[in-house]
Order: structure tokens, then C-alpha cells, then sequence
């Protein structure tokens, strides 16, 4: 389905990542030198950023929504939580974050677990709330902690997850945003209850190389500029930005960095690119997350990279 | 043709691959795994010079399948 929301606004963006470092030397000296020489070129991955044990994704958030809140805090009127790791199956972390946040109870407040889709997810749900004119501003926020939901004698998938959180806060202003999403019910990619996470890698791929592009095409006009994918694996996201027909510094990457952030990844990408590489003045760009559900959204949206307030933090662990 | 495949293969899994027909499915040589499949396809782009469409590279299953994209290429 592809739909346009008029009069948008990507105020800010924020994340924050633990110190706890993984690196690709770890993993090696975990399952291989040959093993990891061909994860690192294919997977693209050379470090991870891993929150200490017991930490909640409700402890990242805190940290990120912080200075997201000051300003705007009375105007928020939906809470979207995105994560597939909430420490309690009840209540809604959303519920709780109302509280620790410091929120109105007038909150509509929502948890949204869709993976690595999460973000594009709770934008569009953020888009559709924005229809009514009693709803001021939207916090968008959420995170994984994966890292300690990985079966670490898998080396496909052992060395993969940085535990990020994010918070972002949309309202009005004069953009156009334009989204595509699909989905088709697999457990492809899953994450048992009580188990570790499971993705059959073929299957992915298959979905990801075909998906993913005809709706990124779907959206892409002259004025695009940039792709900003969910960070899942340097050779697909190579792959999906020349099938799309972008030049590859058109399609900026982190994921050697800060390996697959889940929800946060796009967040990350973004913060990362404001804080950390320069991005400056405005772009067009098609998002595009995709991953476990299936699910995958995609959305053509102005960026200003002067006027959106983007923070990235390390906080230590 | 099929002999430079094999050596791909070799080079990719660090070790011996048995002889090749091409009927074999990439899958059931030792040591493969999905990340070891895009190995398979992320070299035949660099050393063959191939570009692979969507649907090429998902029906990539067997030995044939590559030799028949090598065979065809200009």
C-alpha cells in the first residue's frame, strides 16, 4: 500500500550506544580466522556495542528521549514504543515509559514490536495519528537489547547485534512524506519466547533482493538523492542500491561500525551521518526498513540536516 | 569452465570441493551456509565481472545456474 501524509516534520532524532565493545578479532578468536575473514566481507560488520546485562530497553530509551524532552515534553500526545525486547510481557512499556518520561496521562501510548521495520512502522503510525489536529507531537521511541538473546555458538549469527536506543519526536511543519509497506507472514526470521534469535538466511536474502527494491522503486524520484537502509548486511544493502539504481555514496553505511541495531538502525544511520560524518543542508531520501515479520516500509522523506536536531551519545556502561 | 568455478569454490571454503557437475546445488558442498552463499555470489561478481539481476541471483541454486550467466556473458 503506498500513501502520502502532507505537513510533516522530523524535529529530532536521537540514540545512544553503550561503550561494551565486540570486535571482529573476538569473533575470530571465537570461531575462526577463515570464518570471520569471510563474515567481515560479506556481513560487512568489525564491531558491536553491547549493553551490560540486565539492562532494559526502557533504561535506553530514558537515556535518549532525555534531551528530546525538554522543550516539548507538555506537547507530546502519542507514545510509540518500538521494540521486540521488553523486559515485562505486561505491562506495556510504553505504559511505563509514560510514567518515567514524564508524560502527560492524556498519552496515547502504544507498543509496536516489528523489528527492523519498527522505525518505518511507528513513522508511518505517526503519520496517521498526525491527522487529527488534537495531536501536537509524537515521540517515537524504542530499542533492542539482542545481544544477549543470541545463540553464541552460531557463528552466522552470534556477532551481529549493537543494543541501541533511540528516541525521535515528529510534528508539523511543510514536508510531504511519502510510504510503501508491505508484509508477508514468515517466521523466517524469529525470536522464540524463551529462545534465541533465528533467521534462516536464504530465505532473507531471497526477500530482501526482490522486496525491498520494488517498493524502494516504487517511491524513488528525481529529487531522491540518498537511500538510508536498516543496517542488516553490506552485500544485500549494496545489492538493493544498485538494483534501485543508486551510486553507492549514495547509499551510506555504518554497519562496520555498529553491526545490525534492529529498530534503532535507522535512527542510528541518521544521527551517525549528523554527528559523525558531516551531513549538512537538505536531501531527499528514501528509508527503507525491512526484516522480521516480514515486514518491510519504506518511506520518501525531505531531510534537513541543519534544522533537525540530531544527538548521538556513548554512554558508559 | 566448470574447473574455474571449482577453484572459486575451493578459495571460498578453504578447502578441497569435490568434483563438480552442474547439477550440484551449491548447498551440499561441505561447509556451506548462507554466508558462504552470498561468498558465492559477491565472487563471481568480482571475478567474473558479472552483474546479477534479482531474480538471478535467488534461482542461483546450482553449479549450472552460474555456468549458464558465465556462458552467456559476452
Amino acid at each position: 500500500m503506498n500513501q502520502t501524509f502532507h505537513g510533516l516534520r522530523l524535529e529530532a532524532v536521537s540514540c545512544v550506544v553503550p561503550d561494551y565493545r565486540t570486535t571482529i578479532e573476538d569473533y575470530a578468536a571465537r570461531f575462526g580466522k577463515d570464518i570471520a575473514e569471510r563474515y567481515s566481507k560479506v556481513v560487512g560488520i568489525q564491531q558491536t556495542f553491547n549493553a551490560k546485562p540486565g539492562t532494559k530497553v526502557t533504561d535506553l530509551v530514558r537515556m535518549a528521549a532525555d534531551p528530546l524532552l525538554e522543550e516539548h515534553r507538555a506537547e507530546i500526545d502519542v507514545l510509540l514504543h518500538v521494540t521486540q525486547t521488553p523486559h515485562l510481557d505486561a505491562p506495556p512499556e510504553s505504559c511505563l515509559l509514560q510514567r518515567y518520561l514524564g508524560l502527560g496521562e492524556h498519552v496515547i501510548a502504544l507498543d509496536i514490536n516489528q523489528g527492523c521495520a519498527g522505525f518505518m512502522v511507528a513513522l508511518q503510525t505517526a503519520a496517521h495519528f498526525l491527522l487529527h489536529p488534537s495531536v501536537r507531537h509524537v515521540l517515537i521511541c524504542g530499542g533492542d537489547v539482542l545481544s544477549n538473546r543470541v545463540d553464541e555458538n552460531d557463528h552466522a549469527t552470534a556477532f551481529m547485534f549493537s543494543d541501541v536506543g533511540f528516541a525521535a519526536l515528529v510534528g508539523r511543519g511543510d514536508d510531504d512524506w511519502a510510504f510503501a509497506n508491505g508484509t508477508a507472514g514468515s517466521e523466517a526470521i524469529s525470536l522464540p519466547h524463551d529462545g534465541t534469535f533465528k533467521m534462516d538466511g536464504t530465505d532473507v536474502f531471497n526477500f530482501t533482493v526482490s522486496k525491498v527494491p520494488e517498493q524502494i522503486l516504487s517511491l524513488r524520484t528525481p529529487e531522491v538523492d540518498c537511500l538510508l537502509l536498516h543496517q542488516s548486511n553490506a552485500f544485500i544493502m549494496r545489492q538493493i542500491g544498485r538494483l534501485c539504481g543508486f551510486a553507492p555514496e549514495q547509499v551510506p553505511m555504518n554497519i562496520a561500525d555498529y553491526g545490525n541495531a534492529s529498530s534503532a538502525s535507522i535512527p542510528l544511520l541518521l544521527c551517525d551521518l549528523a554527528q559523525n560524518h558531516g551531513w549538512r543542508g537538505k536531501r531527499t531520501a528514501i528509508l527503507s526498513g525491512y526484516g522480521c515479520g516480514l515486514t518491510w516500509v519504506s518511506a520518501r522523506i525531505p531531510l534537513d540536516f541543519d534544522s533537525t536536531h540530531f544527538s548521538f551519545s556513548i554512554y558508559v556502561t | 569452465m566448470i574447473e574455474t568455478i571449482r577453484e572459486m569454490l575451493a578459495e571460498i571454503l578453504r578447502r578441497e570441493v569435490p568434483t563438480l557437475t552442474p547439477e550440484t546445488p551449491f548447498e551440499t558442498l561441505p561447509g556451506w551456509d548462507s554466508v558462504v552463499h552470498l561468498s558465492i555470489l559477491m565472487e563471481a561478481e568480482r571475478r567474473f565481472g558479472l552483474t546479477f539481476t534479482a531474480a538471478q541471483m535467488i534461482g542461483m541454486k546450482t553449479v549450472g545456474d552460474l555456468l549458464v550467466l558465465l556462458e552467456a556473458k559476452p
